[in-house]
C-alpha cells in the first residue's frame, strides 16, 4: 500500500503512534519530504502526544505487607486471651511465642484489646433496687375457719362452765351447811358433801313432786319449766328452792310419811299422772345424776336443782305433746349429742338471760338436736 | 430467692450491670432505666429465679432490654455513634486506653457486649451464648472477628502512640 495525499491521515496517525514499521516510517518521511505542505499537519499530531510524568509515591510503607501468622495460631491465641484453651494447648503456644517472634508481636496486640478489668463504674442509687417484702396475706380457707370456730367454741364454752361451775360451788356448800344445822368453816370433804347433796336431792324431788300435787297442771308447767332452763336466774330458783325445801321437811314432818307415789295420787288426772311417774321416776333419775356428779368430783347443786325440775317439765310437756314426742325427747337426753347442745343451750340462755318455758323454744331446740 | 438474697444481689452486682448498660448505651439515665427494669423483673420472679444464677439472670433480663432500647431508639443510637466517630478521628491519641475504648465503640451491639461480657465479667463462651441467646460458636466467631476489629483499630498509624 503506498501513501498518497488521499490516504496519508492514517499513515500519520499510525506514525504518531509509532505503529508503523521501519518501512513504512521512511515511506511517510519521504512523503513528507514530496509534500512540505503537509508537514504542518505531522507536527500538530506529534504535540498531541502525551509525556509521561515521573510521578512519585511516598506512602509505600502502608502498602508492604508482612507474613501473617496462620490462621490456625491466631485462633488459638485469641482462645488463650478468652481463657477457652486447655491446659497442654495453652503450654505449647506459650512456648510457641517465645520462640516466634510474628506469634510474639501477635499476641501482644491482641493482649492489648482485652478490657481493662479494674475499670469500675459505681452505680450510685442502689437505694432504689432495694426492696422489702410486704406481710404476706394468707386466705383462710372455710376448712380452717371453721376449725378456728370450733376451738374457739370449745375455749367460751369451758371458760363459761368453769366459771359457773367455780361460781355456783360456794351458795351450794352454804346451802347444805344450812340444812345441816352445822357452821361452815370447815371445808366440806367431796364425799360427804355428795352423800348430802344427794339426800338433799332426793327430798327436793319429793318435795317438788308435792308441790305438783298441791298446784294445778298448767300452773305446774309453768313453774317447773323454767326451773328446769332458766339457769341465768339460777340464783333466785336456789332460794326458792331452799324455801321450797324449808317447807317441805316442815311438811315431811307433819306427814312424817316420806313415801313419793302416794302424793300423786292427789291430783285430779290421775290416770295420766300415774302413768308419768311410773315412766320417769324422777328418784332413780337424781340418783345416776348424783352418781356421775360424784364420780366427776363436781358440785351437784345445780344439777340436782335442774335435773329434777327437768325431769318434772318433760312429765309436764308430755300431758301436752303426744308419746312419739316424748320418746323421742328421751332419746335425745339419753344421746350424748343431745346433752351436749342441751349445754350451750344452758350457756346460752345463762348470757343472754332468756327463759325457755315456752314451747315453741323448746321444740325448736329439739328439731336443732335431730339434725 | 429471700429478701435479703435479692437485696445482697442488688449490693454485689448492680455496679457491673450498670457499667455493661451505661458501655453500650453510652447514655446514663437510659442506662438507669434498663437496671431498674431488669430488677424489677428479678423481684417479680424471685420465687422461680435460684439466688446462685441471679448474675446470669440480670445480665440475661439487661441485655434483652438493652436491646429492645437500642431497637426503639435506633435513629439516636445512630446519630450519636456518628458523632463519637466523628470526634475520635480528628482528634490526637495520647491514650491506649481511649483508642481502646475508641474502638470499641465502633463495634455494633453485639459484638461489643461480647467483648465486654468475656473481659469485664469473664462469661465462657457457652454463658455469654445464654445470656445473649447465641450458640458457642456463634460467640466465639463473633468474639474472634470483634477481637481482631480492635486490633486493626489499634495498629492503624494515627492510632499509634
Amino acid at each position: 500500500m503506498t501513501i498518497n495525499r488521499n490516504n496519508y491521515e492514517e499513515f500519520f496517525l499510525l506514525y504518531v503512534d509509532n505503529e508503523l514499521s521501519a518501512p513504512g516510517k521512511n515511506a511517510v518521511d519521504a512523503f513528507l519530504i514530496e509534500n512540505p505542505d503537509l508537514q504542518e499537519e505531522m507536527l500538530m499530531l506529534q504535540q498531541s502526544i502525551l509525556i509521561p510524568d515521573t510521578a512519585v509515591f511516598a506512602d509505600k510503607e502502608n502498602l508492604f505487607k508482612q507474613e501473617t501468622i496462620d490462621s490456625e495460631i491466631q485462633q488459638q491465641l485469641l482462645l488463650m486471651l478468652d481463657n477457652e484453651l486447655d491446659k497442654t494447648t495453652k503450654e505449647k503456644l506459650v512456648s510457641l511465642t517465645k520462640k516466634d517472634e510474628t506469634v510474639k508481636k501477635e499476641w501482644e496486640l491482641l493482649q492489648q484489646t482485652k478490657l481493662p478489668a479494674e475499670d469500675r463504674i459505681i452505680f450510685e442509687d442502689k437505694a432504689i433496687l432495694y426492696k422489702q417484702e410486704g406481710g404476706r396475706v394468707i386466705a383462710a380457707r372455710w376448712w380452717k375457719i371453721a376449725a378456728a370456730a370450733v376451738v374457739i367454741g370449745f375455749g367460751v364454752w369451758g371458760v363459761l362452765n368453769y366459771s359457773n361451775r367455780s361460781g355456783s360451788i360456794q351458795p351450794g356448800i352454804e346451802t347444805v351447811n344450812k340444812n345441816s344445822g352445822k357452821p361452815s368453816a370447815t371445808p366440806v370433804a367431796p364425799g360427804s358433801e355428795n352423800e348430802q347433796l344427794v339426800a338433799e336431792d332426793k327430798s327436793s324431788s319429793v318435795d317438788a313432786a308435792t308441790a305438783v300435787n298441791e298446784t294445778r297442771l298448767d300452773k305446774q308447767v309453768k313453774s317447773a319449766l323454767p326451773a328446769k332452763t332458766n339457769n341465768a336466774a339460777g340464783a333466785d330458783n336456789k332460794q326458792k328452792a331452799a324455801s321450797k325445801q324449808s317447807d317441805a321437811i316442815a311438811k315431811q314432818q307433819e306427814i312424817k310419811s316420806n313415801n313419793l307415789p302416794a302424793p300423786l295420787e292427789n291430783i285430779n288426772n290421775r290416770s295420766s299422772n300415774n302413768n308419768e311417774v311410773a315412766t320417769v321416776t324422777p328418784s332413780d333419775n337424781n340418783r345416776k345424776i348424783d352418781n356421775n356428779n360424784a364420780s366427776q368430783g363436781n358440785d351437784v347443786i345445780q344439777p340436782a336443782e335442774e335435773i329434777p325440775a327437768n325431769s318434772f317439765a318433760v312429765q309436764t310437756i308430755n300431758h301436752i305433746d303426744s308419746d312419739s314426742e316424748s320418746e323421742a325427747d328421751n332419746k335425745n337426753r339419753k344421746n350424748k349429742i343431745g346433752g351436749f347442745f342441751k349445754k350451750i343451750k344452758r350457756v346460752v340462755e345463762r348470757k343472754t338471760n332468756t327463759k325457755s318455758g315456752d314451747n315453741s323454744f323448746r321444740i325448736a331446740n329439739m328439731s336443732f338436736a335431730m339434725q | 430467692m429471700t429478701e435479703r438474697e435479692y437485696n445482697q444481689c442488688v449490693t454485689m452486682y448492680a455496679d457491673n450491670v450498670y457499667r455493661f448498660i451505661l458501655k453500650n448505651l453510652r447514655h446514663e439515665e437510659d442506662a438507669k432505666d434498663v437496671l431498674q427494669g431488669a430488677f424489677e423483673k428479678m423481684w417479680a420472679n424471685r420465687h422461680t429465679v435460684d439466688n446462685e444464677k441471679c448474675k446470669s439472670f440480670l445480665f440475661t433480663v439487661a441485655y434483652n432490654n438493652m436491646i429492645d432500647h437500642i431497637r426503639k431508639n435506633k435513629r439516636i443510637v445512630l446519630k450519636e455513634s456518628f458523632s463519637a466517630e466523628s470526634k475520635t478521628s480528628n482528634r490526637q491519641q495520647h491514650d491506649s486506653k481511649k483508642v481502646l475504648y475508641e474502638a470499641l465503640n465502633r463495634l455494633n451491639e453485639t459484638q461489643r457486649s461480647l467483648v465486654m461480657l468475656k473481659d469485664y465479667e469473664g462469661y465462657s463462651y457457652e454463658e455469654i451464648g445464654k445470656i445473649t441467646g447465641l450458640n458457642e460458636s456463634q460467640v466465639k466467631v463473633y468474639l474472634h472477628r470483634a477481637r481482631l476489629q480492635l486490633r486493626e483499630y489499634i495498629v492503624k498509624p494515627e492510632n499509634i502512640i
